[in-house]
């Protein structure tokens, strides 16, 4: 296990990349602590802890803006956590080659939704006078503001969305990830749910996420507390350096710059688990 | 016009009037949580390991509980409003969590 201040150092330096590229602070921790030696059954709840360190760092702001889905995020959790929750509890069961492999996986698939991923799809129409931005009681719908205007929106192929969110749970349990980078495509792409608006609601759903798995791994006596402290302290200081930087930045290069970093992490981590 | 235009802009899309923030204490809430969060984790690594132990502890136990405690605001919002739909799916959302610690 690495020092301490080399701890939070990878986490200031993975928050910090994962939140201007908006893939998530732990799709980066996971692999990095492993190419540091990290074994893989305490790499994932560090990552964990990352993750809910950054999910509630960006909460208050979130809501704020009126940006979170939380019918959507919790319909979408519903399914996801079931598939995490068989992820965490087989992730001890898994050998650790196998875990690296998955881990890898995840990396690759992160790299892939981070440079496939699209900026704004919805324009404004800006009809919409007199109401405020935010989720319509008892719908997958809502609105969100975007250059002074509200956009509207309503999810589409839902029953699709919330199968494939089992499998993006299942990776989340099983590799120790919050899933983020998946989840956000999967509203975005899949349910035709605004990218701003999905990437808000996958940073509350991956808290949950965190939650289920840390829970899991906290039982089972896998959360170093020490160690995971000073992941905290770096994932808080990163994600929100991060995310005041990211508004001054191209994002898609970021994203880009990010997606490549990943696909490295990923063939290091695939290459050495053979 | 809008009440929130200031009269000088063109309207070529009407301004989204904010209403009051419908969530504010939460956000506050979140807002403490995360000082709270800070500080327990500094605090688990400057104090001697056995007390920094006890403190990372409630930590990780406090990362846990808050995205639950959030869910569960939630759901007793939807209960009062009569949005029982999703009302089921939060509560389903935490009796799956409950059933992984459980296996656990």
């Amino acid at each position: 296990m690495p020092s301490l201040l080399v701890l939070a150092l990878l986490g200031t330096f993975c928050a910090f990349i994962g939140a201007i590229g908006g893939i998530g602070g732990a799709t980066l921790l996971v692999p990095v602590l492993l190419i540091c030696g990290v074994e893989p059954r305490l790499a994932a709840p560090l990552g964990m802890l990352a993750v809910a360190a950054g999910s509630l760092a960006a909460a208050s702001r979130q809501l704020d803006d009126g940006v979170v889905h939380h019918r959507l995020g919790l319909s979408v959790e519903l399914f996801a956590s079931m598939g995490t929750v068989f992820g965490a509890l087989a992730s001890a069961q898994i050998s650790e080659q196998w875990l690296a492999r998955i881990l890898g996986t995840a990396a690759l698939a992160g790299a892939v939704a981070a440079i496939a991923r699209k900026g704004t799809r919805n324009l404004p129409v800006g009809i919409f006078d007199d109401e405020s931005a935010g989720e319509w009681p008892g719908t997958l719908g809502g609105t969100y503001t975007l250059n002074d205007a509200v956009v509207p929106y309503q999810a589409k192929q839902v029953g699709f969305g919330l199968s494939i969110s089992v499998l993006t749970g299942l990776v989340s349990g099983l590799a120790g990830v919050g899933g983020g980078f998946l989840k956000t495509p999967t509203m975005s792409e899949v349910m035709k749910v605004p990218v701003k608006v999905s990437a808000a609601t996958s940073t509350f759903v991956s808290g949950i996420t965190a939650s289920t798995a840390l829970l899991i791994y906290g039982i089972q006596g896998r959360v170093e507390v020490r160690p995971g402290a000073a992941v905290i302290v770096g994932a808080l200081i990163g994600g929100f350096c991060g995310a005041k930087l990211q508004s001054r930045l191209n994002a898609s290069t970021v994203r880009r710059v990010t997606g490549l970093l990943l696909l490295v992490v990923a063939a290091v981590v695939i290459g050495g688990s053979r | 016009m809008t009440e929130s235009s200031t009269g000088n802009e063109p309207e070529r899309f009407p301004r989204p009037v904010h209403g009051p923030n419908r969530f504010f204490a939460l956000s506050i809430w979140l807002r403490r949580a995360v000082i709270l969060v800070a500080i327990l984790a500094s605090l688990t690594l400057l104090l001697p390991e056995e007390v920094g132990k006890k403190l990372g502890i409630l930590l990780v136990g406090l990362l846990i509980a808050l995205p639950l405690g959030r869910v569960l605001w939630f759901v007793q919002r939807w209960l009062r409003r009569g949005d029982w739909r999703f009302a089921a799916v939060g509560l389903g959302v935490l009796t799956v969590v409950a059933i992984g610690a459980l296996l656990a």
